[in-house]
């Protein structure tokens, strides 16, 4: 599948087409010499170009001056080729100069990566997503998943505006509950779980969709797998770019809160009293203004590359900078990224090198403080006049005053981010070296190794005194507790290392019009090798240049499991063997299969193994003679593909474990006496769950290449889904995850781009695709699985359930039937299904134009089908604060059929009053760039831009924004398409400038 | 495919590499837990996994919010308290006896507890097969059995017969599962079980005096006497509950403190009033207890639920000195001297939840105090014998051990005494700890007492609880749910 087209570099069709070449091998016997040189337009000469003898045996390449000289007689025709310039027949000559004009290209001879090698679009046979550079620059993010919404058919996307955070990437639905659900990203070689790259360093991002195309990635394939490549130095002379652009954040859009006067009439109503509060409140306080401000992002990237014959080279460096909306929230990260090729031993050698170095350090704040500013009454200041935080306390007259009786529960949202002292640091180290040997022409040997290393750091800092006063306005730093900490300083240390080694050899064979492509090897791989050490003491000195805990002045221990905790993670490992046979007739009938076995730790004994087959076929019907006649249509290839891959992304052992911890005081002084138990059972049968999925697409570019577009249908289902059923506490307290669920995702996804040069002035693009999936929880064979619930709002209340022949991550609520005599809400008995929070479609539209030096483009994308939770809303325990429009329209004995309730003060049962539909439109991005004429020899470009990204958005969802990814990566049983404590979605407004020199 | 042995070579190399260092590598040990084959090595772990039996005690779903809402807030003795607008999720409906089978707190206590007998099963499972010392094997599993049957206790109390899971079961032994986990047994099975348990234990358990110092706090045999004695008066087992209790008062391990106040202090912590309690200390604590009884409002010590109630304080015989060691009055000055302010939101507290923070173990963590729950204690003892011995005519054995209580309250001797007189006798002994509510259902007192408490009590409904609804969706709808819900 080809999303785009623009921006085509013909230097990624890297060598490995020239073995394509040799099936034309033949022989002549002839003693005469053919001298001469090849070269392009400009007299360049051009090495490595492919000679042969037509109808004969002969065969040589250029040398690196251009010149040759092939055994030939006068008068034969001699064929020169290489795969970035157009092939040229010309006869024969002693003395020949040979011109090659640059080829034409097409999408369909990109480059596409395909596992363990890589292979031409338009011979592709399974459905695979390539996004450029370009267009992932088009929309300025932190992260380039975040950037690439709405780019892809099948790639949904769920992004998340909190400074720092990554978006959750679902490819071709969600397969699973338990295990990983996220992508296998292969950066340069490197197996990694997440990307940390700037996006300015990708050249291509590659998505590998179906089974037949994951297959040969065994059980880390079943999400889907993102293959990076980062960009690289060409040859001519040193590049160096600079990219830079500043903009400001603000909220895309607020839900409106009562007023003082509006808020004393609701819950008077709601204590059935008139005057428990006052009508007449000296403070009115609007919340989220008060922990919220504009936000600021700035990113900056230079880049040095270059090549020689023998070796290019690439260094980049960014820097990102974000404060975000929420007061002192702030984000930095610097990347460094350096790739580089060398090539030796006439080019039989190939060492590839690559690293790339992020520093982030991050200052996170609650964002429980979005919803204590949405629940945290207006009567209530941020500070009383005597300069003391606010508190919910209500005097005899009922107005918020310095004391009196507390009348919600909610914490001071100001205060709470003002106490909130928290700050993180990574630093990661991605890195490949990999060796490419080519043995002969028709065979090499691969080998890559790479590896990830992560370091964190990070303190948090709890000023217990300041923030008890804060909470206790009339009393004074005497008051508080002697034998309780000042303060609480925590100090934590986190690692991670990961590796994955593969070794393969590729063998091709070209004979008449057969093409043979054999891959096959090994791969490594250790994960989940994860320290974790963190200290915590009291009463540290207040500047923070002292918090070391040696400087405590409380060294005494407090709870032995929180002032020291070193949680050692046992490792995940892996070890496969693959290999994968690929055939085409005459460029026409396309064939592949490949087959992976697999073994991993984290099951018992039998269960390690796994076998995940993959078929695929593909027929390019415009080469066929029926189809050439056809002007209109330029291509057309129809492909049908079967492949098996698994997910073991889960625990890392199914064995019966006695942790420690649970400890008991026995004895005159109460001395603790270690203690263990068994948390949960573990059923020897789990194993890995197996994606299994029957593509069939179709490609086609028509009208002159100015329509190109790719069809999908495919099913697939997800056996041995791992579940966790809760059962008994007194079978296992703990969940025991069973192989037992199936899941169904079929789905539809059409690409079309129609693309046109009115003019050599002005040309324009249109883009678009759509992504329809269904998914089911077809099938749970445990006949004890019974609920498996989650969604929980920290109040006793839960929202979502996993039943079979639904969709995972709906939402089981009590359905509304009305109101009763008093106002309240009536239910149904039992919980309804009230729609999932996953959308049944999404879909992008992009579109663009260049006029003259003017560029202009926007992104489009939506989702529809889903349910969104208004979790904020569903979270009165009495006191709080309640939403403008609820209070236009509630019941009275006058107004028997209102829309919502009468006021209440009790916990809102999880009911189908707080779900909403979830659908939205939103222009994610508009572009206006204009490139300023050459001025300056050494400069070849400048344009400068202004982008605005998520402007606008159509949606009838009431809260601040229908996009919800939820915490603990996007788990669907956790806060995803629930709106609490969630970060809005931003709008940001861009100045950026890009320079070529 | 075809090529030479030379190109063949370094492709070897590598598989050979590669082959050579593979699959013995994914039989990974784990890195943060025991497996089991390791836990087994070691004698020693078997000490590890009948504390981690006790452990379960502290948690929050034993004797916290949920606990405190089903057995004090229901009662006559004790009001919801806190604010008017907080309503604890359920516990407004605890108060009002409008609860459901659906509230959180009846799940709460339900899985608590069953996952201490869960505990309990898998230590006497491993117990079995750990080669230890058999004297310290036998009292190992004396111990666990008495746990067992004080969790069973509870539920039984609560729910009336419940299912009596009393091994390990496999998970994936769907028979068994639907046979035991999910059937009810009868009430008098259950008691039946709590008996046997509770038997072997007292065989096997040395008296509390026999124990080391360091392992005081451990289920000594006087401790399943008590029990026991307790589980036969609740079965109206009169005579057993007589003999019993004599048992206990026969050992000369328990006496009364001289003062009542300190029984539940720190001070009175494992002191000779105490037969059993919950061990908590600093550095592993009482999950939630004190916090959820704590004072409300400025300077904030708790949650401020489970209030003493208007009708217990008006209870009290003038001169009683329980009424002011269970009943904390706002304002006053606190027996550590701490000033009980007006800016708390109630007029009054659970004097036997308060942690002292001057005068008593603290570290300001609310959430998890040093403050060890008392279980079972000699007065409760001697008022079971007291009525075991009324109930078998033996008045005057009852009159000295209900006379020995109130004299210890300052109260003056009776000279006779009605069955009513030592019902009282108990509520006022034995006030918010957790017995009223089942000492109204077990003596058919409730539905009067809650009448006059203004609280619709329905006969045939409210002397159980429901079985959470949660537990009967796991079920399939196997266990039934109570008369009445």
């Amino acid at each position: 599948m080809f999303v785009v087209i623009n921006l085509v570099d013909a230097n990624f069709m890297i060598k490995v087409n020239l073995f394509y070449l040799f099936f034309l091998l033949s022989f002549v016997s002839f003693a005469q010499f053919s001298k001469g040189k090849v070269v392009d337009r400009n007299g360049m000469p051009i090495p490595e170009v492919s000679i042969i003898v037509l109808n004969g045996k002969q065969s040589t390449i250029t040398d690196s001056d251009g010149t040759f000289s092939i055994k030939t007689s006068v008068g034969d025709r001699l064929q020169f080729s290489k795969p970035t310039f157009e092939t040229t027949t010309i006869k024969a000559t002693t003395s020949m100069t040979v011109t090659l004009e640059p080829k034409k290209v097409t999408q369909l001879d990109e480059v596409i990566v395909v596992g363990y090698g890589t292979k031409k679009a338009g011979s592709i046979t399974g459905s695979v997503a390539q996004i450029k550079s370009a267009d992932i620059l088009r929309t300025p993010a932190q992260s380039a998943i975040q950037a690439i919404q709405g780019k892809a058919a099948g790639v949904n996307i769920v992004t998340n505006d909190e400074p720092g955070a990554n978006p959750s990437i679902r490819i071709r639905g969600l397969g699973t509950v338990l295990g990983g659900r996220d992508p296998l990203y292969v950066i340069d070689g490197v197996e990694s779980g997440g990307l940390n790259l700037s996006p300015s360093e990708i050249a291509t991002l590659d998505i590998l969709k179906d089974a037949s195309s994951l297959a040969i990635y065994g059980q880390k394939g079943s999400n889907g797998v993102v293959v990076i490549t980062t960009k690289k130095g060409k040859k001519g002379g040193i590049k160096i770019t600079y990219d830079s652009y500043y903009g400001q954040k603000s909220i895309q859009r607020k839900v409106r809160m009562s007023d003082s006067y509006r808020y004393a009439y609701y819950n008077n109503v709601a204590l059935g009293s008139t005057s428990y509060f006052s009508f007449d409140q000296p403070y009115n306080t609007n919340w989220l203004n008060q922990i919220t401000s504009n936000g600021e992002v700035t990113s900056n990237a230079v880049s040095i590359s270059g090549a020689s014959d023998n070796a290019n080279y690439y260094l980049g460096v960014t820097n990102y900078k974000e404060k975000g909306i929420l007061n002192g929230t702030q984000f930095d990260r610097t990347n460094i990224n350096s790739r580089n090729e060398f090539r030796a031993f006439d080019n039989k050698l190939k060492i590839t090198q690559a690293i790339n170095i992020s520093n982030i350090r991050n200052t996170p704040k609650p964002l429980s403080a979005f919803t204590n500013a949405y629940k945290q009454a207006p009567i209530m200041p941020v500070k009383y006049e005597n300069g003391r935080w606010g508190v919910p306390l209500l005097n005899p007259s009922g107005v918020n005053d310095i004391q009196g009786i507390r009348y919600n529960n909610v914490a001071n949202p100001a205060a709470q981010l003002f106490y909130s002292d928290e700050n993180n640091k990574n630093l990661n180290l991605l890195g490949s070296v990999g060796a490419e040997y080519k043995i002969s022409d028709s065979f090499k040997i691969n080998s890559n190794f790479g590896a990830n290393f992560d370091w964190s750091k990070g303190y948090s800092f709890t000023a217990s005194r300041e923030i008890w006063l804060s909470q206790n306005p009339t009393s004074t730093a005497e008051n508080y507790s002697a034998s309780s900490p000042i303060n609480i300083l925590n100090q934590r240390r986190g690692s991670f290392y990961e590796w994955n080694w593969d070794n393969y050899f590729t063998y091709k064979k070209s004979f008449n019009s057969h093409d043979f492509t054999f891959v096959g090897g090994t791969s490594r791989s250790t994960k989940n090798n994860n320290e974790y050490l963190s200290g915590t003491r009291w009463n540290v000195p207040e500047q923070s240049n002292y918090w070391s805990l040696g400087l405590s002045s409380y060294n005494t221990p407090t709870a032995p499991g929180s002032v020291v905790s070193n949680i050692q993670s046992t490792p995940i490992i892996s070890i496969a063997y693959f290999g994968r046979l690929e055939y085409e007739y005459a460029s026409k009938y396309l064939f592949s299969a490949s087959l992976r076995r697999e073994g991993i730790s984290s099951f018992i004994k039998s269960k390690k193994w796994g076998m995940f087959p993959a078929v695929s076929a593909g027929w390019i019907l415009s080469k066929e003679n029926f189809l050439e006649n056809i002007k209109f249509v330029n291509f057309l290839k129809l492909r049908v593909g079967y492949g098996e891959v698994g997910n073991g992304n889960g625990n890392a052992v199914n064995t019966i474990l006695f942790p420690s911890g649970y400890n008991y005081a026995f004895g005159t002084n109460q001395n603790i006496n270690a203690g263990t138990s068994i948390p949960y059972q573990v059923d020897p049968n789990l194993t890995w769950e197996t994606m299994k999925e029957f593509d069939f697409g179709v490609d086609f570019t028509i009208l002159n290449n100015k329509i190109s577009g790719t069809i999908d249908i495919y099913n697939r289902n997800s056996d041995d889904v791992i579940l966790p059923v809760e059962l008994p506490s007194v079978l296992s307290p703990g969940d025991v995850n069973l192989s037992t669920g199936k899941v169904s995702n079929k789905g539809f996804e059409l690409t079309l781009k129609w693309n046109d040069a009115i003019n050599d002035k002005f040309n324009y693009w249109v883009g678009g695709n759509f992504s329809y999936n269904k998914n089911t929880l077809s099938k749970v064979y445990n006949s004890f699985f019974t609920n498996l619930i989650g969604g929980g709002l920290g109040n006793g209340q839960w929202t979502k359930q996993v039943k079979e022949g639904e969709s995972l991550g709906s939402f089981y609520v009590y359905q509304v039937t009305g109101l009763n005599q008093d106002g309240g809400f009536t239910y149904s008995t039992e919980r309804v299904n009230a729609g999932s929070f996953l959308p049944t479609y999404t879909y992008g539209i992009n579109f663009g134009a260049n006029y003259r030096k003017f560029d202009f483009s926007v992104d489009t994308y939506g989702v529809g089908g889903n349910k969104v939770y208004n979790g904020k809303k569903a979270q009165r325990f009495g006191g709080e604060n309640i939403e403008y429009a609820s209070l236009q329209n509630f019941w009275t004995p006058s107004n028997p059929n209102a829309e919502n309730p009468t006021p209440f003060n009790d916990v809102p049962i999880a009911s189908t009053y707080y779900i909403e539909d979830g659908s939205y439109l939103r222009i994610n991005n508009i572009t206006i760039g204009y490139t300023l004429p050459k001025f300056f020899n050494q400069i070849n470009k400048v344009r400068v831009y202004a982008t605005a990204v998520n402007p606008f958005i159509i949606t009838k969802f009431s809260g601040y924004s229908p996009e919800i990814s939820g915490g603990d990566g996007g788990n669907p049983l956790g806060s995803a398409g629930i709106e609490l404590d969630a970060y809005p979605t931003n709008k940001t407004f861009l100045l950026g400038l890009n320079v070529i020199f | 495919m075809k090529f030479n042995i030379k190109n063949k070579i370094p492709f070897l190399l590598i598989a050979l590499v590669v082959f050579s260092s593979c699959e013995e590598d994914l039989n990974v040990v784990p890195n943060d837990a025991l497996s089991e084959l390791d836990f087994l090595n070691n004698p020693a772990n078997a000490i590890q996994l009948v504390n981690g039996v006790y452990n379960k005690q502290l948690d929050w779903n034993m004797y916290s919010f949920s606990w405190i809402g089903m057995t004090s807030i229901t009662s006559d003795d004790a009001d919801k308290g806190s604010t008017a607008t907080d309503t604890g999720s359920d516990k407004h409906k605890m108060d009002n006896l409008t609860f459901e089978s659906t509230d959180m707190s009846f799940n709460d206590v339900w899985n608590g507890r069953y996952d201490g007998i869960y505990r309990a099963n898998n230590a006497l499972f491993y117990l079995e097969q750990l080669n230890i010392d058999a004297s310290l094997k036998n009292r190992l599993i004396g111990e666990v059995k008495f746990l067992r049957a004080l969790y069973y206790f509870d539920l039984v109390r609560c729910f009336g017969g419940v299912p009596l899971v009393i091994s390990k079961i496999d998970i994936n032994d769907s028979e068994t599962v639907n046979n035991v986990v999910f059937v009810r047994k009868s009430k008098t099975e259950t008691y039946a079980q709590i008996e046997t348990d509770l038997t072997d234990a007292i065989e096997k358990l040395p008296i509390k005096s026999q124990y080391v110092g360091a392992d005081l706090g451990r289920a000594t045999k006087g401790a399943a006497q008590a029990l026991l004695a307790k589980a036969y008066l609740y079965q109206e087992k009169w005579q057993l509950a007589f003999d019993m209790s004599s048992n206990v008062m026969t050992s000369g391990q328990y006496d009364l403190l001289p003062n009542y106040a300190d029984v539940w202090k720190e001070m009175g912590e494992n002191k000779s009033e105490s037969i059993y309690e919950v061990q908590a200390t600093l550095t592993k604590g009482l999950v939630g207890y004190t916090d959820v009884q704590g004072p409300r409002g400025t300077p904030d010590l708790g949650w401020g639920f489970n209030t003493p109630s208007v009708q217990l304080m008006n209870s009290y015989e003038p001169g009683d000195v329980r009424k002011n060691a269970t009943i904390m009055m706002v304002p006053s000055v606190l027996w550590d001297g701490f000033i009980a302010p007006p800016t708390w939101n109630n007029p009054r507290y659970n004097y036997k939840a308060y942690q002292s923070s001057i005068a008593e173990s603290w570290d300001g963590n609310k959430g998890e105090t040093a403050k060890n729950l008392r279980i079972l204690k000699y007065s409760d003892l001697l008022l079971i014998h007291a009525e075991a011995a009324f109930k078998l005519g033996n008045t005057s054995e009852a009159l000295t051990q209900v006379n020995g209580i109130r004299n210890r309250a300052l109260l003056p001797s009776l000279s006779s005494l009605t069955i009513q007189q030592l019902y009282n006798e108990r509520r006022w002994e034995m006030a918010m700890e957790h017995d009223r509510w089942f000492d109204l259902i077990r003596t058919g007192q409730a539905n009067a007492a809650m009448q006059a408490n203004g609280k619709d009590f329905v006969v045939g409904k409210h002397e159980l609880f429901p079985i959470p609804s949660e537990q009967i969706i796991k079920s399939g709808g196997r266990l039934i749910q109570n008369p009445g819900y």
